[in-house]
């Protein structure tokens, strides 16, 4: 029997953040300020979404002298359109726990 | 990762920061090392359904093969129509092994667990009701209490674990 597994709250969350500015590079410390997770949760979910080809990544040179370069992150088109499909999917789970809920 | 300590506000958000970090690269390191799946292979899998169902298919098949001779205890009837989960489990778990087959099997699975479940209590039930689980009762049906019960109950929880699992193709949750 094949199940589908949903993301992960937190991958929900980031997937959030980024399709909110789906066109802006995002650093990890950026993300993680706006999503409140701490980097030994934001990091193994940016490597599994790039793994799966959702997210765009390039490196940028730091601002500082000799300090190593940051790398940045945005989704793909493929990553927009599951953002898009795994919010809706949240969405409606919730909706129907909600109705569930308040049928007596 | 490193090159985000420097953007940190405090001494103690780059602390968190790196430490975080040092989990996430340990996690990953252990992730790739990680090179066994746990799952069991399709001969062994054969075996021991062969093993759990087998002797109750036996029996079963036995009892169906002297059901119809007219001097037949009752027993003989019992067992030819009770024993029948037997073949049954071995039928969905033989099937779920080689062809892979899960769609719908899984509440048939959870039936006959149940069922077997049953078994173990009922026989439990009639040891205790014969003067409790002592030594001798386990020296005269131990072995059939085993082979008849426990075993198609073990092989049944397992096939109900097999079938609720993730399908090796299946998208990975993130």
């Amino acid at each position: 029997m094949e199940r589908e597994r949903r993301s992960s709250p937190q991958t929900l969350t980031i997937l959030q953040t980024l399709a909110a500015q789906p066109r802006a590079w995002r650093h990890g410390y950026d993300l993680s300020a706006q999503t409140q997770l701490k980097s030994g949760t934001l990091y193994p979910v940016l490597m599994r979404l790039s793994d799966r080809g959702f997210l765009d990544s390039k490196w940028e040179e730091s601002e500082l002298p000799g300090r190593p370069p940051r790398r940045m992150y945005r989704l793909t088109a493929q990553g927009r359109a599951y953002a898009k499909s795994e919010v809706a999917a949240h969405r409606a789970s919730r909706a129907t726990v909600k109705l569930a809920r308040s049928t007596p | 990762m490193r090159a985000e300590l420097d953007y940190a506000k405090s001494d103690a958000a780059a602390l968190s920061w790196a430490f975080g970090c040092v989990l996430a690269g340990m996690n990953e390191r252990v992730h790739t090392m990680m090179i066994a799946n746990g799952r069991i292979s399709r001969w062994i899998l054969i075996v021991e359904w062969l093993a759990c169902f087998g002797p109750l298919t036996l029996l079963w098949c036995f009892a169906v093969a002297n059901a119809f001779s007219p001097d037949a205890p009752s027993v003989v009837l019992v067992v030819a129509a009770a024993g029948a989960i037997g073949p049954l489990a071995l039928a969905i778990s033989m099937l779920t092994t080689l062809t892979g087959a899960q769609r719908g099997l899984r509440p048939v699975a959870q039936g006959l667990a149940v069922l077997f479940a049953i078994a173990v209590l009922l026989r439990l039930a009639d040891a205790l009701a014969n003067g409790g689980l002592r030594l001798q009762w386990f020296e005269s049906n131990g072995s059939v209490f085993v082979l008849l019960a426990l075993l198609p109950l073990a092989g049944s929880l397992h096939l109900v674990h097999i079938l609720g699992s993730r399908p090796s193709n299946a998208p990975a949750a993130v």
